[in-house]
């Protein structure tokens, strides 16, 4: 089970074994640009960033509603699932963390309703918090206080991907049947019990945040030990709302359950919370099968949707695209390949790999579940540059989509700014392939170069953990070598 | 703080309501509007789920379900009009030969604008046609032009029907009629194969080297037992039992058939005519291609089908019944 929340306000106590990052270059973010902690610090923080994006969203949902049923003439297709995905994959997971979850407007309504409040803090109790919230105010079933929901979620929604990533309307009803499922559940559970659970953005974005150049950590922790008795982040106080992630930043070692809101920030006595700028991969510890298995699920999607999508195969695209084609049949052996390789097929070749790196350190004292739970950190900068290498294809083939939707948003003939009827181009189709053998090889070596510093916390030995580490290497080489196969042709 | 709680509540209600409001503004206002005073802007959606060029509006929320209405456009003698073409699925052509409108091609999602003025009073009837789905020969409609003062013609609406009772299929001659009706022959070549649909820009005869497609209206077949030189009703139907026996054995021998040659000879080529199409020539080489044209069935039927639309096809012609009229003499 991963480091979660619901059980962090409870076991804030545990001191971390070791720090689970690559130490110790950072850049304190709030000194160097003054201007980020004034707008952090700001109690408006939180509404200014995700009311912009409430109103864009809303606006997406009547344009799937209400404008053009196809899919590439209508906003909500082009710049959700082609525009805001690439974003997201590629600039502000990797570079940002879970900047998304900032500005994300799902919870928005939901923690209207508990706090009573768009802006301002309430003082008052609430269960252990220092805040008056509205509502129920339940813990999480603990049997679900993991990623393990997050991980389904996501396999299934993507095993229907060719639906949603075509029709405005189903588009409408995932997009809309979150937002409804976020608001509902703020009704019962305190705080973002969706965000930490449920939605299934939020779980990847949590294993790939730990890759992430920023950081949100204490400034010094030794403060928050010896000084800190209230641990105001966690519980909030009349400057802040208790954060709604459940986390502790004076034991906060990864990125993984920290949506940014800033509100810790504020409510830290010490003034003793920043933003720093990091090395890339900077957090190097999975922690629970719910969090490997994110980990596979993810490479296995990408692997999938690399084949369906980019590569030559006719029949698969026919599979995958049950809404055109009807055949029912085929779809089942999509879905089958699907689940079968993101649950068992890699995890399966994973185990085998931990198993043999075992007998290769010959070291019997470390067990093969933590041998496999710790080197499966080595699939998520790799998960992650394949994820990115297989989305830039889609942003140049596409580009010119968005290009034309951001005039014509609703497909109803509109021509906001005069590129509405631009002509379908792709960019710079000659050098993708380039940018994609980049892309896999700087997930290889990080794959193999933090494996290798993971290695180093089982093994005090260098040789032992280099012999542990050769088969998951051979492993990840091997899939990069299928993925540039598959994308070089 | 309470003046900011407040202002940030009233931003949340406000832009909540107004983004459907701004939309509905901004479309009828700039867009639907931005035409001279008095032009009339119509927008017709193409929907070959259910086969129709319709009024109606189209979206997400409503085509799966909903079974939309062909539309019959209404306009008085001297409406400037703006036609708004625009495909809610697949590729579609529209056309309205005699208003010398298009063929237009419409691309699913994208909008094209037609500008016409409505001149001579009339009842004009519009086509789809780039081939979109099961229902697309039913896809068209009436443009009526009403001089001033006077009521509007209503013309009966063409529509697809989803559910024909489907036959066994080897029931020839009903999976025949099964096919016509379904595939949307009656379209074309009429209820009961009877013709009488106009397909205008027709050629004379003369004009070019194979008059013998070239009518003024679709061919008929309700007469086609008799272009195949089958001259008794017994005769009629021997030859499609024939059909019908020579599916499981195809080495038969010949029906007693007069002139049995001759006969297949003719049923042959119209069996290429529905495997391979043909087209109808234009009257006027530079002027606009007649809309309706006989598409080639290749691909969708097979060669029992064919057989069968044949034998029912055969089956259509009226004879005359000359026992009752000798009784009566």
């Amino acid at each position: 089970m991963g480091n979660h929340p619901a059980n962090s306000v409870d076991k804030a106590k545990d001191a971390p074994k070791d720090s689970g990052q690559v130490k110790p270059f950072r850049i304190d973010l709030f000194k160097t640009i003054p201007f980020l902690k004034k707008f952090c610090k700001l109690r408006s923080f939180q509404f200014l960033v995700i009311f912009p994006n409430l109103v864009i969203f809303v606006f997406f949902l009547y344009a799937g509603l209400f404008g053009s049923r196809v899919g590439n003439r209508n906003i909500i297709i082009i710049f959700v699932w082609i525009f805001w995905w690439f974003l997201l994959i590629t600039f502000m997971v990797p570079f940002a963390s879970r900047v998304w979850c900032v500005v994300c407007p799902f919870p928005f309504f939901g923690e209207w309703f508990q706090r009573g409040a768009l802006i301002k803090v309430r003082s008052g109790k609430t269960g252990g918090l220092r805040n008056k919230m509205f509502g129920l105010n339940k813990k999480w079933p603990k049997a679900l206080s993991n990623i393990w929901l997050q991980d389904i979620g996501f396999l299934a929604l993507c095993t229907f991907s060719a639906l949603f990533l075509t029709r405005p309307i189903v588009s409408v009803i995932v997009l809309g049947g979150l937002f409804v499922i976020a608001t509902i559940l703020a009704f019962f559970y305190r705080q973002r019990a969706f965000c930490m659970y449920v939605c299934p953005v939020s779980g990847f974005q949590g294993l790939y945040a730990m890759t992430s150049m920023i950081e949100l950590r204490a400034v010094d922790p030794e403060v928050c030990r010896r000084e800190c008795k209230t641990k105001n982040c966690l519980t909030g106080s009349e400057k802040g709302w208790a954060c709604p992630w459940y986390q502790y930043v004076g034991k906060m070692e990864r990125n993984n359950y920290c949506g940014l809101c800033m509100e810790c920030v504020k409510s830290c006595p010490n003034d003793n919370i920043s933003v720093f700028a990091r090395p890339f991969c900077g957090d190097i510890h999975v922690k629970g099968y719910d969090e490997s298995w994110k980990a596979f699920i993810m490479l296995a999607l990408a692997m999938v949707y690399a084949v369906t999508l980019l590569g030559p195969w006719g029949t698969i695209k026919e599979w995958a695209n049950i809404a055109e084609v009807g055949n029912w049949k085929g779809f089942g052996i999509y879905a089958g390949i699907i689940w079968f390789t993101a649950l068992i097929g890699i995890p399966a070749v994973w185990a085998l790999a931990s198993w043999l790196g075992k007998l290769l350190a010959g070291d019997r004292s470390i067990p093969t579940k933590e041998i496999f739970i710790k080197y499966s950190y080595m699939l998520v900068p790799l998960g992650l540059l394949a994820w990115i290498a297989f989305s830039f294809p889609l942003i140049m083939i596409n580009g010119a989509y968005i290009i034309s939707t951001i005039s014509d948003p609703l497909g109803w003939g509109w021509d906001l700014f005069g590129t509405a009827d631009i002509p379908w181009r792709p960019i710079l189709p000659e050098y993708t392939i380039y940018i994609q053998i980049l892309l896999l090889l700087f997930g290889l070596f990080f794959a193999l170069k933090r494996g290798y510093d993971v290695s180093l916390t089982l093994y005090q030995d260098k040789s032992q953990a280099v012999r542990s580490l050769i088969p998951t290497g051979v492993v990840c080489a091997v899939i990069i070598f299928a993925f540039l196969r598959l994308f070089i042709g | 703080m309470r003046f900011k709680e407040i202002l940030a509540t009233l931003s949340v209600v406000v832009s909540l309501v107004a983004i459907p409001v701004a939309v509905g503004w901004y479309h009828n206002s700039y867009v639907l509007g931005g035409h001279p005073e008095g032009t009339k802007v119509i927008t017709l959606s193409g929907v070959a789920e259910s086969g129709v060029w319709t009024l109606d509006k189209v979206n997400g929320t409503n085509y799966w379900w909903k079974d939309f209405k062909p539309a019959t456009i209404y306009l008085q003698e001297g409406d400037k009009v703006v036609l708004r073409l625009q495909s809610t699925d697949v590729h579609h052509r529209f056309y309205a030969p005699q208003l010398n409108i298009g063929p237009i091609e419409v691309e699913p999602g994208y909008i094209e604008e037609v500008h016409f003025e409505a001149q001579t009073p009339g009842t004009y009837r519009y086509y789809c046609t780039a081939i979109c789905g099961d229902c697309h020969f039913y896809m068209q409609g009436w443009i009526v032009i009403t001089a001033k003062g006077q009521s509007p013609q209503e013309p009966p609406p063409l529509k697809c029907v989803h559910e024909f009772e489907q036959p066994p299929e080897d029931d020839m001659v009903a999976w025949g009629r099964y096919l016509y009706q379904k595939n949307g022959c009656i379209t074309c070549h009429g209820d009961d194969g009877k013709g009488g649909i106009e397909n205008p820009n027709y050629a004379k005869e003369g004009d070019i080297e194979d008059p013998s497609y070239v009518k003024g209206s679709v061919p008929a077949h309700n007469t086609i037992a008799e272009s195949f030189f089958l001259e008794e009703k017994e005769d009629a139907e021997t030859f499609v039992e024939w059909l019908i026996e020579k599916q499981g054995e195809p080495n038969i021998p010949p029906p007693d058939v007069p002139r049995f040659f001759i006969v297949l000879r003719k049923c042959e080529d119209a069996i290429a005519i529905i495997r391979e199409g043909k087209n109808c020539a234009k009257a006027d080489p530079n002027g606009p291609e007649p809309p309706l044209q006989m598409p080639s069935w290749e691909v969708r039927l097979t060669d029992y089908d064919i057989d069968a639309i044949i034998a029912y096809i055969i089956t259509l012609y009226e004879w005359e019944e000359e026992e009752e009229w000798e009784e009566e003499e």
